[in-house]
């Protein structure tokens, strides 16, 4: 164990360092020892070198003589230089060069090694010796700062890597993060992808989901609304039938009234279920368009003559209007046209007890610079608040939940018109302020109108109101000769009615149950030579149906005509029935004109007593 | 045997009573315990010990000042804890934490002879920056484990000076100048502060890097583990404070041995530079003294 230095300088002198009075002369002698051999150079004040001494330990002189004189050498030629060492036996030890210019003036330089050397000995090498040693002092003293610095140096370089490998590690570990987050958001990322995928398959799946519960909503909506017109048929029919025996029997007032009452409530029924069914058509995206050149003066005037009755109940003159000119033909669906029409003018006569109903038609561009007719139906009645004109359009809505009670309706009609307008590629807006009427304004396309002309049409006067009820029409007749009908329908009802109203026409009737039996009696009356002379078939029947019966007649050649009868107002069903080789179709309840006037049409003018209508006068 | 003698030994505090005494009552602040859990902890991060820090406002205050002092040259000044981790690190903010909690000891300034708890206390300061300059410029990594393994090295006296102060102070009176404080503390005690700062570290449960500084620092040479570098930074830097007159208890006697330069690889000429180095550290590191 080393002795336990107690200062600083002790530690770092060692302990080889011997003390005496000459410390600053000895501690560079101790020095030596460690030191190479060292210049020291003397100038005087003009900067020109005087001397140049080298010291060293013994082992080093040869070299530093070497040194000296190399040195001399470039200073001058006539340098000298001078070396001189003490003799061994000598003590203390002095190494001294004395290099000088001239030969005699030069400087001495000189140092001791070696303890306890002599003051008179020190005093012997002079001044000179001593500012020698100063010197090489000095140098020492630089050298060893030199040696500090570079150990510093080192030191902080080594601190520098120390903190520089920190630096790497957290420059690392940051980077690591920041990778680490970055996978993780990626991950999340993903992850949130799946899940938006998932919810969407969920969200596709209750969509699905949905629309098969609205689509089996509206079919059964619709089923039910087929269901329902059937009896209908009936009750209407039977109806008509009891108010005209009752006309003719000239029956008391008190059961006419009654009859007219089952017969208003019965057709505001089947209004209310056709509107039912519309909606449902519509919302199941069944209902197509039929669009066709149409006039559309000719649709206001059939709008006017069918409300006509009801502003004449009501005593309201129902004014048709035409600031300017119209296109004689528009393309649009004339049926769906008027259906908008005739909701919206029913409207206005229901809400409405003063005053009057105008329906303006005009002739305008839209808003998009395209040809549009618009019709605008004014009315002066209860008007509506803002609140309630939010509501509108909605279905089963009316303005006021209260209404209902008091004006009665189905609260479609709207709701219908708009959809309607849609679909027609039109807009439909209303003004309305409470307690000074309404006006709805109904804007369609007109189509191309290439080569149509535009025309003024006369303003129609609001027709006289009517008193009283619709007076009884002539019955049409299918006879002389009798003709002879086949009628397939399964309902017994149905089939009484329809025996009924042909019976009372003049025809022959002859009853199917089904299709079957119908199939059998047409070819065996075929083969007789009896052929009847027009087929009525229900397409909804047991044990064989209307369509595949008439597809086997049509196969047996069997070539007289048949009318199919359906439930279904399904646009489709048509083109069905036609395709199963029926010649017409009249869709159900059977009311008792339309029927007439449509057979008629098929069995030819002798049997015929009233003009021909349209194959769709049923509906 | 005179019994005298046996009388004179039984009357030495043993270490298992001082210890149990220590456990009683822990004068370490609870933070500061804390704060080595966290250290200690692989899987502490910043976020705990902003919490720790978070439960003493003056604390974190003093922290702060530490991290703002002219030291660490910040362009701009840093206002909060997490802040104050991510420029300086988590190792370093412990260990401004550690030295303002463990600071809390020293405020009473007792003078027994040589000893003054203010001057331990620089002692303690000192070695710590020493220990950190000597191991950054071995390229010791844990750097800053070295300051706090400095900063508690002598743990043990101040224990002594707080569980066992009568006899402490009766040893500081007539402290003899040539021989080592451990010797003198053995013939007053069964025990001298290395043995008393490890055990008490244990019950503690600090880091056994510190445990290890404290019960080798003056005999590196006797440890077996995987501290010993960190373990030398801190015995040299013990001696260097000691020759630059920042003694523990007014001692300057050392013992030290050379072998710990030649592990350390450390010349004659780096202790000068190191020595002279250190004061530049210590005045940067002024903040660190504060009690």
């Amino acid at each position: 164990m080393t002795p336990m230095p107690n200062t600083l300088a002790d530690l770092l002198a060692g302990d080889a360092i011997p003390r005496d009075e000459t410390r600053g002369l000895d501690a560079i002698a101790g020095l030596l020892g460690e030191l190479d051999p060292l210049l020291v150079l003397l100038a005087d004040r003009q900067g020109n070198l005087l001397a140049a001494n080298v010291f060293g330990p013994e082992t080093a002189l040869p070299q530093a003589a070497a040194l000296v004189r190399e040195l001399a050498h470039r200073l001058s030629d006539r340098a000298h230089c001078t070396f001189r060492q003490t003799d061994e036996r000598e003590s203390p030890t002095v190494f001294g060069f004395r290099l000088s210019a001239d030969g005699h003036a030069g400087i001495l330089g000189g140092i001791v090694r070696g303890s306890g050397l002599a003051a008179q000995e020190l005093k012997r090498l002079g001044p000179a010796a001593v500012a020698c040693g100063a010197l090489a002092l000095e140098v020492f003293r630089l050298r060893e700062e030199n040696v500090a610095m570079d150990t510093r140096v080192r030191h902080l370089q080594a601190e520098q890597s120390t903190l520089k490998v920190l630096h790497a590690d957290a420059m690392n570990a940051v980077l690591e993060e920041r990778e680490q987050r970055l996978r993780e958001q990626g991950d999340y990322a993903v992850h949130l992808q799946k899940e938006v995928e998932r919810r969407s398959i969920d969200l596709q799946t209750a969509l699905n989901d949905a629309k098969q519960a609205y689509k089996a909503k509206s079919e059964f909506l619709a089923n039910m609304s087929h269901e329902i017109r059937t009896p209908m048929t009936a009750i209407l029919g039977f109806a008509d039938m009891l108010r005209n025996e009752a006309v003719a029997s000239g029956a008391p007032q008190q059961r006419l009234a009654a009859v007219n009452s089952i017969l208003r409530n019965g057709e505001f029924l089947l209004q209310l279920i056709n509107d039912i069914l519309d909606l449902s058509k519509i919302e199941f995206g069944r209902l197509c368009l039929d669009e066709n050149l149409c006039s559309p003066v000719q649709i206001v005037a059939d709008v006017q003559a069918l409300m006509q009755v009801r502003a004449d109940a009501k005593s309201l003159p129902l004014r048709v209007e035409y600031p300017g000119v119209v296109p004689e033909t528009i393309r649009s669906d004339p049926g769906r046209l008027r259906q908008i029409l005739v909701n919206l003018v029913g409207n206005a006569l229901k809400f409405n007890y003063a005053g009057e109903v105008r329906l303006v038609t005009q002739f305008l561009h839209g808003a998009d610079g395209k040809p549009v007719i618009q019709f605008e139906i004014i009315d002066t009645g209860i008007g509506m608040t803002p609140e309630q004109l939010g509501k509108l359009f909605q279905p089963f809505t009316q303005a006021d939940t209260s209404m209902t009670r008091e004006f009665g309706g189905s609260g479609l009609g709207l709701t219908i018109s708009k959809r309607l307008t849609d679909m027609l590629g039109g807009a439909i807006s209303v003004e309305s302020e409470l307690g000074h009427g309404s006006t709805f304004r109904v804007q369609i396309p007109t189509g191309p109108l290439e080569g149509v002309k535009l025309f003024t049409p006369s303003a129609n006067a609001p027709g006289a109101p009517a008193a009283g009820a619709e007076p009884a029409r002539p019955v049409p007749s299918l006879g002389p000769p009798p003709c002879r009908i086949l009628v397939a329908e399964d309902s017994p009802d149905t089939q009484r009615l329809l025996q009924f109203l042909l019976r009372k026409a003049g025809a022959e009737v002859t009853v199917a149950q089904n299709g079957q039996s119908a199939y059998e009696l047409a070819v065996q009356a075929m083969e007789s030579g009896q052929c009847f002379h027009i087929i009525l078939m229900d397409m909804q029947m047991p044990i064989l149906d209307g369509y595949e019966a008439t597809r086997r007649l049509r196969k047996q050649g069997y070539t007289a005509p048949i009318i199919a009868l359906t439930a279904h107002a399904m646009r489709g069903d048509r083109e069905q029935c036609l395709a199963a080789g029926c010649d017409d179709y009249a869709t159900k309840p059977i009311r008792r004109d339309g029927l007439l006037s449509l057979v008629a049409g098929y069995i030819g003018p002798p049997h015929m007593d009233t003009s021909r209508v349209p194959a769709d006068a049923a509906s | 045997m005179s019994p005298l003698q046996v009388d004179a030994v039984e009357s030495k505090p043993s270490l298992e009573k001082v210890v149990a005494k220590v456990d009683q009552i822990s004068t370490l602040p609870h933070v500061a315990i804390r704060l080595l859990e966290v250290a200690s902890d692989a899987n502490a991060g910043a976020a705990d010990l902003k919490e720790v820090l978070e439960s003493d406002a003056s604390l974190s205050a003093r922290v702060l000042r530490c991290v703002n002092s002219s030291a660490f040259a910040l362009r701009s000044e840093i206002t909060n804890l997490l802040q104050a981790i991510a420029y300086l690190g988590f190792k370093q903010v412990r260990n401004f934490a550690m030295t303002a909690s463990v600071s809390e000891i020293f405020k009473q300034n007792d003078s027994i002879g040589p000893y003054r708890r203010s001057e331990l206390w620089r002692h303690l300061v000192s070695v710590g920056i020493c220990a950190r300059l000597i191991a950054m410029r071995r390229k010791l990594a844990t750097y800053e484990d070295a300051f706090l393994a400095g900063l508690m090295h002598d743990i043990g006296i101040i224990l002594e000076d707080q569980f066992v102060h009568e006899d402490f102070s009766r040893m500081m009176q007539s402290l003899p100048a040539d021989k080592q404080l451990a010797e003198t503390e053995r013939e007053h005690f069964q025990f001298d502060h290395t043995t008393l700062g490890e055990r008490v570290s244990e019950i503690w449960k600090f880091p056994e890097v510190l445990k290890a500084a404290i019960r080798y620092h003056h005999a590196s040479v006797a440890y077996r583990g995987p501290f010993l570098p960190i373990l030398q930074c801190v015995e040299l830097a013990n001696l260097l404070c000691t020759l630059k007159n920042i003694p523990s208890v007014g001692l300057k006697l050392v013992r030290f041995h050379e072998s710990t330069l030649t592990a350390l690889s450390l010349t004659k000429e780096d202790l000068k530079v190191l020595a002279a180095d250190l004061d530049q550290e210590i005045l940067l590191h002024k903040s660190l003294f504060i009690m």
